[in-house]
């Protein structure tokens, strides 16, 4: 009990948990064409594969920086009215005592209508964004932490990426 | 009349050793149940109403299980005392610590090989390992610390049963909070509804329940071996536990269509209860010819006593005076006739 408890878990802690992207790829979180987004990422960037899980969410990490990208199985087309509530929520379950402002209107590079708003406390700055699927059946939300006195240049990078979000047509 | 200085009971050392088991367990039972509090106990304070729905729509499952599972004995059922253990076993000390293993063994699957094949194959690939063995290690504990309770592959079959259906409850809560998340916490009790009626309507019937009972039968081959049993061995209880991992295996594998993950897992354990049932009977049925031929149970009695109707029956039957000691009489012959039978 003890070896299959302790082992694995150590056996885990002994591999880095962060592999290299590619600059310009694509990291594609979702079930499906029809059912998925794509953003693209750019240099230095890297995926900690033991958070991430395609189907689900891609953790992205560069220089204390964290990108969490959610896909999110909405009940029904009525459910996107509570996404932002619900965003807090998941923050306040994961990052207690941080706080995500209102949400302001947004479009995505990709023209897609979108939610935004800034996260803070526990010593991190950060943004949510959500943005609603073709179907509005599921929607992607994107959350970025990032230490205080994180460079400006690499707050931006990490925008550029969760505004670079972009949907597949689903397959005929 | 003066009565004797009473004597200081020596604890033997079989004693010690059945001590020292249970408060192993008990241990256990605490450290799982620490780390699903550690894990979830953010969900109560965020999600409290989902959080005890998730909790509440189980209880119904777990009683219904519990009864069923210990209706599957034949003669009578297993003690209650150790049933609940079985159940607490799966629901704390392996659902907790499978947390840990599998989180540490999948992430071990998702550097190596890459998040897509992670996503599809490493469940598949880890929790036959880990929770297999963990939620048989309840099993063997139940073996060590009652030795009476678990005689034969019949009795490590549903017990083994009743520590998967423990692990089942909590996973199903666990994944009903999970499914919270992946909702984006839009409409947290549906979530753990849809979940619920997903895990319990569709595959319910194949789950862990059915894995850990192959498994907990293999155990109880090993008992039987160690008693002295003729149907005693150690291939058939390898083999038992090969099954279970198999069965989980392709429980969690992608691209086989539920329904027939279900129904495979449960017609095995269905094959596998009635031959073990089978057998168990016949080799009870013998037993108490043996005893007839013998002269130490009338014919009439050891007809009925397989029987929880017949011996019911017999009882109503025997005046109030009588029905007592007709009842110990029966608990004594069958408990003879167990252990011979398992």
């Amino acid at each position: 009990m003890a070896l299959l408890t302790a082992g694995w878990p150590l056996l885990d802690s002994a591999v880095a948990n962060r592999q290299p992207l590619a600059t310009g790829a694509n990291v594609t979180v979702g079930s499906g064409p029809g059912s998925s987004g794509t953003v693209t990422v750019g240099p230095g960037w890297y995926v900690q594969p033991a958070l991430s899980n395609p189907m689900q969410n891609f953790v992205l990490t560069k220089d204390g920086v964290v990108l969490d990208i959610r896909h999110v199985s909405l009940v029904d087309s009525f459910q996107m009215a509570f996404a932002w509530l619900g965003m807090r929520q998941v923050l306040s379950l994961t990052h207690p005592g941080s706080v995500l402002s209102e949400p302001a209107h947004t479009t995505t590079v990709h023209g897609r209508q979108a939610l935004t708003g800034t996260i803070s406390g526990l010593g991190l700055i950060g943004m949510g964004v959500i943005v609603p699927g073709p179907s509005r059946e599921f929607a992607i939300a994107m959350v970025m932490l990032a230490p205080h006195g994180t460079s400006r240049a690499l707050i931006q990078a990490a925008r550029r990426i969760l505004f670079s979000l972009t949907f597949s047509a689903p397959s005929r | 009349m003066i009565a004797g200085k009473p004597s200081t009971p020596t604890v033997g050392p079989e004693l010690l050793s059945i001590r020292l088991v249970e408060v192993t367990a008990v241990v256990a039972c605490a450290f799982g149940a620490a780390v699903l509090s550690w894990q979830f106990f953010r969900f109560i304070v965020v999600f409290p109403s989902a959080t005890v729905l998730a909790g509440t729509l189980e209880i119904p499952l777990v009683l219904f299980g519990v009864v069923m599972l210990r209706l599957l004995r034949p003669a009578r059922p297993p003690a209650m005392t150790w049933s609940a253990a079985a159940v607490v076993w799966g629901a704390t000390a392996a659902a907790g610590c499978a947390l840990l293993a599998n989180r540490g063994l999948i992430g071990l699957w998702a550097k190596a090989a890459g998040t897509r094949f992670a996503a599809d194959w490493s469940a598949s690939l880890s929790a036959p390992l880990n929770e297999e063995l963990l939620k048989l290690c309840g099993v063997i504990m139940i073996i060590l610390a009652a030795p009476a309770a678990i005689l034969g592959p019949l009795d490590g079959l549903i017990f083994g049963a009743l520590v998967g259906l423990g692990f089942q409850a909590t996973e199903n809560v666990t994944y009903g909070l999970n499914s919270i998340i992946q909702a984006g916490a839009t409409a947290p009790a549906r979530a753990v509804i849809d979940s619920f009626t997903i895990r319990v309507g569709l595959t319910a019937l194949g789950s862990h329940w059915t894995m850990t009972a192959i498994a907990g039968a293999g155990a109880g081959y090993l008992v039987a071996r160690r008693r002295g049993a003729e149907h005693g061995s150690v291939l058939p209880a390898v083999a038992c536990l090969g099954t279970a991992m198999a069965m989980h295996l392709i429980f969690d594998a992608p691209q086989i269509a539920q329904v027939i993950k279900v129904s495979l897992n449960l017609a095995i354990v269905i094959v596998v209860y009635l031959l073990l049932a089978h057998a168990y009977l016949s080799r009870a049925r013998l037993a108490l010819a043996e005893r007839v031929s013998a002269g130490a149970i009338s014919p009439h009695e050891a007809d009925g006593l397989l029987s929880r109707r017949k011996r019911r029956q017999q009882r109503d039957q025997a005046t109030a005076a009588e029905r007592r000691m007709l009842s110990a009489r029966q608990q004594s012959h069958l408990a003879d006739v167990e252990r011979e039978a398992a």
